[in-house]
C-alpha cells in the first residue's frame, strides 16, 4: 500500500513539470513586453519604472534560467512576489485558501448529501415522483451557469427573503448560500451516478443470493449494495472537487468571498503574473493531490483490489 | 436642432449638481455615535496604503486615515492642513512648508519636519515600488529639513501640479514610527496616520472597520465642524460584482454604495428612502482617439465631419439614462483650466457633417455609405471597455454615411493597438485630478510604449505650449497655457469627445453630511458625516 503510494508520488511529478512549463510560459506566451504588459494599465508609465520591474520579475535573463529560477523557488514553496499585493505570492495563497477550503468542503458535503439522498431515494423507487424530480434537478444543476443559479439564489433568499447575506454576517452564515449554489451543480451528477449505479448493484446475483437467504431489504441495501456501488461515486466526487475549485472562481465573485478563485481572476485581469502563476499551480497541485487520494480510497472501499 | 441650448442645459446640470453637494442634505445638529457600512463598486485595494498603491480606492480609505500636508476646498482652492503656511520660490522649483506644531499620529509620534520627510523619501524610494505618489511628486532632487517644523522640496524644474498632488489621499503622510516598526511588507495592515478615523480591522478581501480618532483637532477648515468625527465606526467593502453590490444595498446590508453604476440610478431617484448624490469627475472625458497617421482620419474635414456628426446627449440618454455629464471638450467641465469654448465649435449638425465628407471628396454610394477612388469610408472604434457604447456611435457615423466597424478587444490588445497605431479610433478615459493631464494624452513625448498620446498629432506649437503648462508655477498663466492648448486640440479635431463620468453615491437616509471633495474619485468626505439616530 505504501509502496503504492510512494509510486503514485513518483508518477504525479512529471505531471507537475509539466503544469510548471505550461504555467511559467503564460507571461512569456502573451505578446509584448510582460513589465509594459503590467504597468499598462496604469497612469503615464515612465522607462524607469519599466525597468525597474524587469528587474524586479528576472525579465533580463535568458528563458531557461528564468525557468530554472521559478522552479527551484516553487519547489520551495516560494512563488515570487506579487506585483499588486507587493508580498509573496505564497503569503497571498495562504490568506484566502481557507476561504475557498471552507467553500469547497461546504458545497461537497451539500452535493453529497444532497446527491445521495436524491440518487439512493430514485434507485429504490425507480420511476417514482422522486426520481422523476431527480432527473429534473440533475438536468437544471448541469445546464443552469454557476453565476445564474447564485444570482437567482441572492434574489430569492437576500433581496425577497433576507435569510443570508451576501456581504455582511458571520463566516458560516455566509457560507450557505455560495456553498449550495456551487454543490447544486454536483449534486445532480452525483444522484444520477448513485441511481445508476445502484440499480446496477441490486441485479447483481449476490444480492439475490442475499434476498433468498431471507434478508431484510434494509440490511441488503446497507450492508450489501452501498459499498459496492461506492467507487464509480467515489471517482466523481473526486472530479467534482476539481470542478467546485474551479467552479469556485464564478461562485466567489458572484459571492464576493475572498477566496483563491476570485484571486485568480483579479491576477488575470490585473495581469499580476507571478500571482496568477502561483495560483493556478497551487490548484493544479492540489488537484492531483485529490486524485491521487481517490485513488488510495479505493482499496479501502474495496478490499478485492490490491496495490501491488 | 439647438445645439448651444443642449449645452447650456447639460451646463445647468452639472453647476446644479454641483450646488447640490454643497447643500446640507437635512437640518438638525449633528451628534457623535452610530456607524456606516458602505460599499465600493470595484476591486479592493491590493495594498491599502496609497504612497503604494496606484488606484482610486486605496487613495480614498488613505485620506480617511491620514492628512494631507495642504487640503484642496470644493471649489479648488488650496487651504492650510498639516502645513500652516507654505510658500515657493521665485524660480518655482523650491517649495517650503511651515508645519502646525499640535499634530500627533495615532501612535502618539508628533508630527514635525523630520516626519514628512520621511515619508517623502519613502514614497521617491525605488524599493517602495509607489505606483503612482512617486510619479506625482515631480521632478523632486532633494528634501530638507529647514527646521524642526519647516520641511522644504526642491524640484529640479517647476513642477505646477505639485500641490495638487500632495493635497491628493495618494500622498497621506504616515507615522515614521509604525512604518519602521512593520516594516515594508506589513505596514499596510497596520497603517497609522494623523487622520480622523484609525484603521481598527483588515480582513483581506473581504472589509477595512475604521474607528474614530479621539484626540483629533487638526480639521482643516474645508470641512464644516472641528474636532474628532461624529461617527464611531465605518465599516467598507469593496464588491466588484454590480449586480452582487445592489443585492447587497436592497438587502440593507448597507447603508450606501459609491462608485454606483449609472444605470440604475434612476430606481432610487426621488425614492423617500434613499439620497442619490452625483459629483462629476475631472479630467480627460470618455472619448474616441482618433488617429491622424493613417487615413481617412489623415484628412481633418474627415474629422471634422465626424465632430459634428456625434450626438452626445443622445449617448448619454441611450447609454445612461442622463446619468453622465455630455460634453464636446477634451476636459471634464468641472476640471480646472477647462475651456469652454470647445462646447461649441462642432455642434451636433448632420448637414454639415455631409458637406465635409463632400468636400473631401468622399461621395454617397447607392448604400449610402461615401466612397472615394473605389475605397469606402470605414473607421474602426476600438474599445474594451464599455461595450454597449460602440453600436450607438456605429449608427450615429452611420447617418452621414461613415462605415464604423465595432472592434470590440480585450483590455491588452486595445493598449497594444493603442501603441502600434493600429486604430483609426480608439476609446480613452481619463479621470485626473490636475489639468496636466491634456500633457499626458497630447504632448507629443508621450507617444511612446506605455505613453498616453496615441493620436499621433506632432505640432511643435502645441508641444510648447504643455512643456511650458508644467513648469508654470502660477495658477492663472498656466491655465491660459492650457486654454490654448486646448483650441489647438480641439481645432484639429484630434478626439470625438463624448461624456464625462460621475462619482454616484446611493445612499438611505440614515448617513447625513457625507460629500465628495474636488476630485470625486478619491476624495470622500466622512469627516463631517453622522447618523440620524445613532
Amino acid at each position: 500500500m505504501l509502496q503504492y503510494v510512494g509510486s503514485r508520488l513518483f508518477s504525479t511529478f512529471p505531471v507537475l513539470l509539466l503544469i510548471s512549463v505550461f504555467v511559467f510560459s503564460i507571461m512569456h506566451l502573451l505578446p509584448g513586453d510582460p513589465a509594459m504588459l503590467i504597468l499598462q494599465g496604469q497612469y503615464a508609465t515612465t522607462p524607469e519604472q519599466v525597468a525597474r520591474l524587469r528587474v524586479d520579475l528576472g525579465l533580463n535573463d535568458p528563458v531557461y534560467v528564468q525557468y530554472g529560477r521559478f522552479l527551484a523557488g516553487a519547489l520551495k514553496g516560494d512563488l515570487g512576489r506579487s506585483v499588486q499585493f507587493k508580498r509573496p505570492v505564497m503569503a497571498v495563497i495562504l490568506e484566502r485558501l481557507p476561504r475557498t477550503a471552507e467553500l469547497t468542503a461546504a458545497a461537497l458535503v451539500i452535493a453529497v448529501a444532497m446527491g445521495a439522498t436524491l440518487g439512493i431515494v430514485a434507485g429504490v423507487r425507480q420511476n417514482s415522483w422522486v426520481d422523476n424530480f431527480s432527473i429534473v434537478l440533475s438536468v437544471v444543476g448541469l445546464t443552469m451557469p454557476i453565476f445564474y443559479i447564485g444570482l437567482l439564489l441572492i434574489l430569492l433568499f437576500t433581496v425577497k427573503l433576507a435569510w443570508f447575506p451576501v456581504t455582511g454576517g458571520t463566516d458560516l452564515h455566509r457560507l450557505i448560500l455560495p456553498g449550495f449554489t456551487l454543490g447544486f451543480v454536483s449534486s445532480g451528477i452525483i444522484a444520477r451516478l448513485v441511481r445508476a449505479n445502484l440499480l446496477e448493484v441490486l441485479r447483481q446475483d449476490f444480492i439475490t443470493t442475499a434476498r433468498s437467504k431471507g434478508l431484510a431489504d434494509r440490511a441488503i441495501l446497507y450492508r450489501h449494495a452501498f459499498r459496492n456501488m461506492l467507487i464509480p461515486v467515489v471517482t466523481v466526487v473526486g472530479l467534482q472537487i476539481g470542478g467546485l475549485l474551479s467552479g469556485s472562481v464564478i461562485t466567489e465573485t458572484v459571492f464576493n468571498r475572498p477566496g483563491l478563485g476570485r484571486l485568480a481572476v483579479e491576477a488575470i485581469l490585473w495581469k499580476d503574473f507571478p500571482l496568477a502563476q502561483g495560483t493556478i499551480l497551487f490548484t493544479a497541485t492540489a488537484y492531483l493531490m485529490v486524485n491521487l487520494l481517490v485513488d488510495v480510497s479505493y482499496a479501502w472501499l474495496d478490499p478485492r483490489i490490491r496495490y501491488s | 436642432m439647438k445645439p448651444s441650448v443642449r449645452n447650456k442645459a447639460t451646463l445647468c446640470i452639472i453647476a446644479l449638481s454641483m450646488v447640490l453637494t454643497l447643500v446640507p442634505a437635512a437640518v438638525p445638529a449633528p451628534v457623535s455615535g452610530g456607524e456606516l457600512t458602505i460599499v465600493y463598486v470595484g476591486d479592493e485595494p491590493k495594498v491599502l496604503d496609497a504612497q503604494v498603491d496606484p488606484f482610486d480606492s486605496a487613495a480614498m480609505v488613505s485620506a480617511l486615515l491620514a492628512d494631507e500636508l495642504v487640503a484642496k476646498d470644493k471649489a479648488g482652492n488650496f487651504q492650510p492642513y498639516l502645513a500652516s503656511k507654505w510658500s515657493v520660490s521665485k524660480d518655482g522649483k523650491e517649495w517650503t512648508f511651515t508645519l502646525r506644531r499640535d499634530v500627533q499620529f495615532q501612535d502618539g509620534t508628533p508630527l514635525n519636519a523630520e516626519a514628512v520627510k520621511f515619508n517623502f523619501d519613502r514614497i521617491l524610494d525605488p524599493k517602495t515600488q509607489s505606483g503612482q505618489a512617486a510619479d506625482m511628486l515631480g521632478p523632486i532632487v532633494r528634501t530638507e529639513i529647514v527646521d524642526p517644523y519647516t520641511f522644504r522640496v526642491v524640484h529640479g524644474s517647476p513642477y505646477a501640479p505639485f500641490l495638487d498632488s500632495i493635497s491628493q489621499g495618494f500622498i497621506p503622510i504616515w507615522s515614521p514610527t509604525a512604518i519602521k516598526k512593520y516594516g515594508p511588507d506589513e505596514f499596510e495592515r497596520h497603517l497609522v496616520g494623523s487622520g480622523p478615523f484609525i484603521l481598527q480591522e483588515y480582513h483581506a478581501g473581504d472589509r477595512f472597520v475604521l474607528g474614530r480618532n479621539p484626540k483629533y483637532a487638526w480639521a482643516p477648515k474645508i470641512y464644516k465642524h472641528q474636532g474628532p468625527a461624529y461617527l464611531d465606526k465605518v465599516t467598507f467593502r469593496f464588491v466588484s460584482e454590480t449586480t452582487t453590490a445592489l443585492a447587497a444595498f436592497r438587502a440593507g446590508e448597507t447603508d450606501m454604495l459609491i462608485r454606483f453604476p449609472p444605470q440604475n440610478v434612476s430606481d432610487f431617484r426621488g425614492k423617500p428612502n434613499f439620497q442619490v448624490l452625483t459629483a462629476p469627475y475631472t479630467g480627460s472625458p470618455v472619448l474616441y482617439v482618433m488617429n491622424i497617421s493613417r487615413p481617412p482620419l489623415d484628412d481633418i474635414r474627415v474629422r471634422k465631419a465626424l465632430e459634428h456628426a456625434i450626438d452626445q446627449v443622445q449617448i448619454v440618454k441611450v447609454l445612461y439614462k442622463g446619468e453622465a455629464v455630455a460634453t464636446k471638450g477634451v476636459m471634464y467641465p468641472g476640471s480646472p483650466c477647462y475651456w469652454k469654448g470647445a462646447e461649441t465649435v462642432y455642434p451636433h449638425d448632420v448637414n454639415k457633417a455631409k458637406a465635409l465628407l463632400d468636400e473631401a471628396g468622399w461621395k454617397p454610394n447607392a448604400q449610402g455609405i461615401r466612397e472615394k477612388g473605389g475605397k469606402t469610408l470605414q473607421v474602426t472604434l476600438v474599445n474594451a471597455f464599455v461595450q454597449d457604447l460602440g453600436p450607438i456611435v456605429q449608427a450615429q457615423l452611420r447617418a452621414v454615411g461613415v462605415d464604423a466597424k465595432i472592434d470590440q478587444v480585450p483590455g491588452p490588445i486595445q493598449l497594444e493597438r493603442a501603441g502600434n497605431g493600429e486604430f483609426s479610433t480608439i476609446f480613452q478615459h481619463m479621470a485626473y485630478s490636475d489639468a496636466s493631464v491634456l500633457d499626458m494624452l497630447y504632448n507629443s513625448k508621450n507617444l511612446k510604449p506605455g505613453g498616453w498620446a496615441w493620436t499621433r498629432y506632432k505640432d511643435p506649437k502645441l508641444d510648447a505650449l504643455l512643456d511650458q503648462s508644467t513648469v508654470t508655477v502660477d495658477q492663472t498663466k498656466r491655465c491660459q497655457l492650457l486654454v490654448d492648448a486646448q483650441k489647438v486640440i480641439v481645432n484639429q479635431a484630434l478626439v470625438l469627445p463624448l461624456f464625462g463620468r460621475q462619482q454616484i453615491a446611493v445612499a438611505t437616509q440614515k448617513a447625513k453630511d457625507f460629500g465628495f471633495g474636488s476630485r470625486p474619485n478619491v476624495d470622500l468626505w466622512l469627516y463631517d458625516a453622522y447618523v440620524e439616530k445613532p
